[in-house]
């Protein structure tokens, strides 16, 4: 039976559409914006261990090679996310709605994790500074200690700033999907396929 | 798909479905700047997803469910910024395919505006459910179609697109 309401709407639906950029232009844009991020991470991770094999071999005290560890695995850690992260960022493009708002609630979920095992990384890393400033007092003195001690400041706040923001954008991403979830099974009668 | 194939591809693709992306995003995204960063990340999406289509389904329906699901993202992470922008006739684009007189009056063109204009507004006051369902409904989709880019039954695309009617006659002060 032919829906004569639905074919005016569609008809006035289709006569006009606001105005779109060259849309291969942007998505040539993002591509090259998603390539300089990525290959921005991975420069940075490099340098770091760069960074971290110079203060290992170059100044080679017990506290600096603590430091250069500490570096290392925290580089590799972030560097290993980065690689999950985009490699699922536009997972499940292709499956249906249902399914793309289950999955995106999943890796929002999984974020939520990484974050706070970030929070838990961070209390160690606080525990190791206290330890090469031990080592650093024992061995040294106080000389160099307040510069150290300003750098890590500096350093976990900045840390626990990062991390604070993203847990709360990610919260409230959470929040939303698991509302738009509700609204859309709310409305479901006959279930889904 | 080498890239530069793949490029040609998206182009060709985007170029014929432009008009259909670019109403589905404003019926999810009013304010124009995050509208343009929406079909940006459908077009990359798209991009992404080029290789893998095997025409299992219409091109369109492949499309307009890679655009679906990205909408749903852009929601998710937007939807709580402030600020809305509702298009006016003279911001509207005419699509050329779907006037069938070559030269309308410049007044006939402008109503014709105007009214497509009040239909989108209306549709995106609609609750998502049901704006999902009409948005997929106007841009040529059959039941099974959008049971699929949703992942319902027809059954329940069926009830979706009657009550989304019924709201939308409501809203545009039409009696049925």
């Amino acid at each position: 039976m032919k829906d004569q309401e639905l074919d005016r709407w569609t008809s006035a639906w289709r006569e006009g559409a606001p105005p779109a950029s060259d849309l291969a232009c942007m998505a040539r844009r993002e591509r090259r914006l998603l390539t300089i991020w990525i290959a921005f991470d991975w420069i940075v991770g490099a340098g770091l261990l760069a960074f971290a094999a110079w203060i290992w071999f170059a100044i080679g005290t017990p506290v600096m090679r603590f430091a250069a560890a500490g570096i290392v695995l925290l580089t590799i850690a972030v560097l290993a996310f980065t690689v999950v992260n985009w490699r699922g960022s536009l997972a499940g493009d292709r499956a249906s709605a249902v399914d793309f708002l289950g999955l995106a609630l999943r890796r929002s979920s999984a974020r939520l994790r990484y974050i706070r095992f970030g929070w838990w990384v961070l209390v160690a890393d606080l525990v190791v500074i206290a330890g090469a400033f031990a080592l650093e007092i024992r061995d040294e003195g106080m000389a160099r200690l307040p510069g150290m001690l300003a750098a890590a400041m500096v350093a976990t706040a900045v840390a626990g700033a990062v991390l604070l923001w993203w847990g709360r954008r990610e919260r409230r991403r959470a929040e939303r999907l698991a509302t738009m979830q509700q609204a859309l099974n709310a409305d479901m009668e006959g279930g889904h396929e | 798909m080498r890239d530069a194939n793949r490029d040609r591809e998206l182009e060709r693709v985007l170029k014929t479905h432009a008009a259909a992306l670019s109403r589905l995003a404003a019926s999810y995204e009013s304010r124009p700047a995050l509208r343009e960063e929406l079909l940006q990340d459908i077009a990359f999406a798209l991009w992404r997803a080029l290789p893998s289509f095997r025409g299992q389904a219409s091109e369109k329906t492949f499309v307009l469910r890679i655009a679906t699901n990205r909408a749903l993202s852009h929601i998710a992470t937007r939807q709580t910024e402030k600020g809305t922008h509702n298009f006016s006739a003279a911001e509207m684009v005419c699509v050329p395919s779907a006037v069938p007189d070559p030269a309308p009056r410049p007044d006939e063109l402008a109503a014709r505006m105007q009214t497509a204009l009040r239909l989108q507004q209306a549709v995106r006051e609609l609750p998502l459910a049901l704006r999902q369902v009409l948005v997929l409904a106007f841009e040529g989709l059959s039941h099974d179609e959008m049971a699929r880019v949703l992942g319902l039954t027809a059954g329940n695309v069926a009830v979706r697109l009657h009550r989304g009617k019924g709201l939308l006659r409501q809203a545009l002060g039409e009696t049925s």
